[in-house]
């Protein structure tokens, strides 16, 4: 079932490199006397053009750190130990330099939650886009001044040339994250990452936000990864959906095969977060405790209705469903199950 | 019965280093039934904190009365004067809030008893039994705060502000900071502590699909002023503010199907509460208005019984055709699809 105009996917764009490709990609924190914290483990992620994918999971599911990896900023002393990254098919790593071909900064525009702290207090909104146009794309001051100007005209910024010259704490939070996403923009990013952009806004304006960033993406033909505790944006402004669980991907499907029919019981957890139904709730996730001290081998068994004795002695490897589907479990919901 | 009456709040704040006011609410008035319910949503600030404030004695209001149990409030009548003491409790958005970092959360879950002149062992007493209600193992509540999740952290904070067996408890986004699961489990725990306590709940919040199942009664504020008030299933089902239908209809929901409607799309964003112009607040948003709108606040309407609306075109948004709104239609969507797959023991 088809429940929205989507991204259309033309088939040149499908056998096109995808715009970015994750393999395998390991992050693991070491710890004195113990095995390695894997927080990251073997993240396979493709995101094609004019593509907008969703990247769904709750804290500590290892979001922020997978974009920071991306970026080249693993925080806090982990390791990146494995898997490739590529943009368009150029390989990467996560040290960049002058020489990369890849510039993260540039050809991937990253937009976090808290607008303000993104931008410098002691400069004027357009001196802050100029330098990033100027830093990257080496334009005059006059013409970095015009593309300026017309990138807060394109984010729907009121009287755009008298906002030129606006300080950062003048803006509502709105506003704020409407500069962020003209710089993130202004540079024509293949790629647009949104971690957790819109959590921090009010609704109405949250709507504005989300309905921007699908507009300029379609515009622009970049591709988007939004990352979002807040599945329910997932559902109508992504065309695929990643669900990510302790730094695994659990379950990956077309957005609306995922809705209609989750597969994975971590998924059918999470969506039960949003239901109404404390009963339904209470089915799924009243889960009687493992034996103390069993070390099981699913990440989700401990709080796995579905969970069986072999889910506790042998992981459940990434599986490949047919129809763009991929499922982490040895018993997943499927059809008539 | 009533139990809590606001009537008329007004409350000012002066702006350092200059004459001009923040006037974060103006002439607010509600009632809360014993055991309900009540929220008050609208976008941040609408002034929904500043009226949670002004009923815990946080604040002094401008003008206006706070009614509770028959009487109004004072700087003698307040929530710590013996009369009063336990019986209007709060909890906050961070859950860190309520807790000292050095003392298990057990310590301050009972202080609220110590205020009440309770014995030792009759507060360890109570203390079990809220343990039990906020299903908290009493090993977790030994613990300081720092290790215990947001999640839990909050379920303590529910536990102390019941602990004294309140009449009102007054949450200001007890589940905003929080991950959709730990957010759902206090919400269950609302729920079901209220099936046995029938304490009333004033809740605050700007989640409108938590709000919706929740809830007896919703207030939808906007720059200080109440906008429509009534029976919840009444105002998601028809509502007749625009504001309330814009702000309904921004409502993201978890399944494709549901598509946030066109209708009344708000605009723009919420202004300044400095300086406020005569009239409906709405009017510098609103795609109904017309220069009536702007000479004076559109008086209080009833377009059913118990329904109040602040709008001069409220019947304009009338629909008799509609039989369930899109929460609803959510709800019986997701539990079909989320029954599916239940392991037989429990299905
Ligand atoms: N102590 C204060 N001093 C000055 N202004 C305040 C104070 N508290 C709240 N306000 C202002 O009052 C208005 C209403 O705020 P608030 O009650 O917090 O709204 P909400 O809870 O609906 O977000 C806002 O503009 C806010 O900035
Ligand atoms: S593998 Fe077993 S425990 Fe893990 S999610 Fe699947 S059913 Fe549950
Ligand atoms: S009174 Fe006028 S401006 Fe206010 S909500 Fe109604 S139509 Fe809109
Ligand atoms: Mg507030």
């Amino acid at each position: 079932m088809t429940y929205q105009d989507k991204t259309d996917t033309t088939e040149a764009q499908a056998v096109a490199a995808p715009v970015l490709e994750l393999e395998g990609i390991t992050v693991a924190y070491p710890r004195y006397g113990e095995s390695d914290h894997v927080a990251l483990d073997a993240v396979d992620l493709k995101i094609r053009r004019g593509e907008i994918v969703g990247l769904v999971g709750e804290t500590g599911a290892g979001k922020t750190l997978l974009t920071r990896t991306v970026m080249g900023a693993i925080p806090g002393g982990g390791e990146h130990t494995s898997g490739a990254m590529r943009y368009n098919g150029t390989p990467f790593t996560d040290l960049p330099d002058d020489k990369s071909p890849v510039r993260p900064a540039k050809d991937i525009a990253l937009i976090v939650s808290n607008p303000r702290r993104e931008l410098n207090p002691v400069l004027t909104v357009g001196q802050q886009i100029v330098n990033v146009i100027r830093h990257h794309l080496g334009l005059s001051e006059k013409e970095a001044r015009a593309r300026a100007v017309d990138m807060l005209r394109a984010v729907a910024i009121p009287d755009p040339e008298s906002r030129m010259d606006a300080w950062p704490h003048e803006l509502s939070g709105g506003m704020a994250q409407r500069v962020v996403i003209a710089i993130a923009l202004s540079c024509d990013p293949g790629l647009v990452i949104s971690d957790d952009a819109t959590s921090a806004l009010d609704v109405t304006v949250q709507l504005q936000v989300l309905n921007l960033m699908k507009e300029m993406v379609a515009g622009s033909e970049t591709a988007a990864l939004i990352i979002t505790r807040d599945i329910a944006i997932t559902a109508h402004y992504c065309d695929r959906v990643v669900i990510l669980y302790k730094g695994e991907v659990v379950e990956e499907a077309p957005r609306d095969a995922f809705f209609d029919r989750p597969h994975h019981p971590y998924s059918i957890n999470l969506l039960a977060a949003f239901a109404h139904s404390p009963a339904l709730r209470e089915a799924w996730w009243d889960v009687p405790p493992l034996a103390d001290g069993t070390r099981p081998a699913c990440r989700f068994a401990d709080r796995c209705a579905r969970r069986q004795p072999r889910c506790v002695s042998e992981a459940p490897a990434l599986r490949d469903c047919g129809a763009g589907r991929r499922v982490r479990c040895h018993y997943p919901v499927e059809a008539g199950t | 019965m009533t139990l809590l009456s606001v009537q008329d709040l007004v409350k000012h704040f002066p702006v350092s280093g200059s004459s001009k006011l923040v006037k974060a609410l103006n002439g607010v008035t509600f009632e809360i039934e014993r055991g309900e319910t009540f929220s008050l949503v609208g976008e941040s600030g609408s002034g929904k904190t500043t009226v949670g404030r002004a009923v815990v004695g946080l604040i002094e209001a401008t003008s206006g009365a706070i009614v509770f149990d028959g009487k109004p409030m004072s700087w003698k009548r307040n929530i710590r004067s013996p009369e009063l003491r336990g019986r209007i409790q709060f909890v906050f958005q961070e859950p860190g809030e309520s807790f000292n970092p050095r003392e298990p959360v057990a310590a301050a879950m009972i202080e609220p008893l110590k205020y009440l002149g309770m014995n030792r062992s009759d507060r360890d007493r109570r203390l079990a039994e809220v343990l039990e209600l906020i299903r908290m193992p009493m090993a977790t509540a030994m613990k300081l705060p720092d290790d215990l999740s947001p999640g839990m952290l909050q379920r303590a904070a529910v536990g102390r502000a019941i602990i004294t067996r309140p009449d009102l408890v007054v949450l200001d986004e007890p589940t905003s900071a929080l991950d959709p699961t730990a957010r759902a489990e206090i919400v269950d725990l609302l729920i079901s502590v209220q099936k046995k306590m029938e304490t009333a709940y004033l809740f605050i919040s700007h989640d409108l699909s938590t709000v919706r199942f929740l809830t007896d009664r919703i207030c939808v504020m906007y720059l200080g002023s109440v906008m429509e008030t009534g029976p919840a299933e009444k105002v998601f089902l028809d509502p007749r503010h625009p504001y309330s239908v814009g702000l309904m209809a921004s409502v993201l929901l978890p399944h494709p199907s549901l598509k946030t409607p066109e209708r009344m799309k708000l605009e723009g964003e919420i202004p300044s509460p400095l300086d406020l112009p005569p009239g409906c607040p709405l009017a510098s948003r609103c795609p109904l208005v017309e220069p009536a709108c702007r000479e004076r606040m559109p008086l209080p309407e009833y377009p059913q019984p118990k329904h109040l609306v602040h709008c001069i075109n409220h019947h304009k948004l009338e629909r008799a055709d509609v039989v369930s709104d899109r929460f609803e239609t959510f709800h019986t969507l997701s539990d079909r699809i989320l029954r599916q797959g239940l392991p037989e023991r429990v299905a």
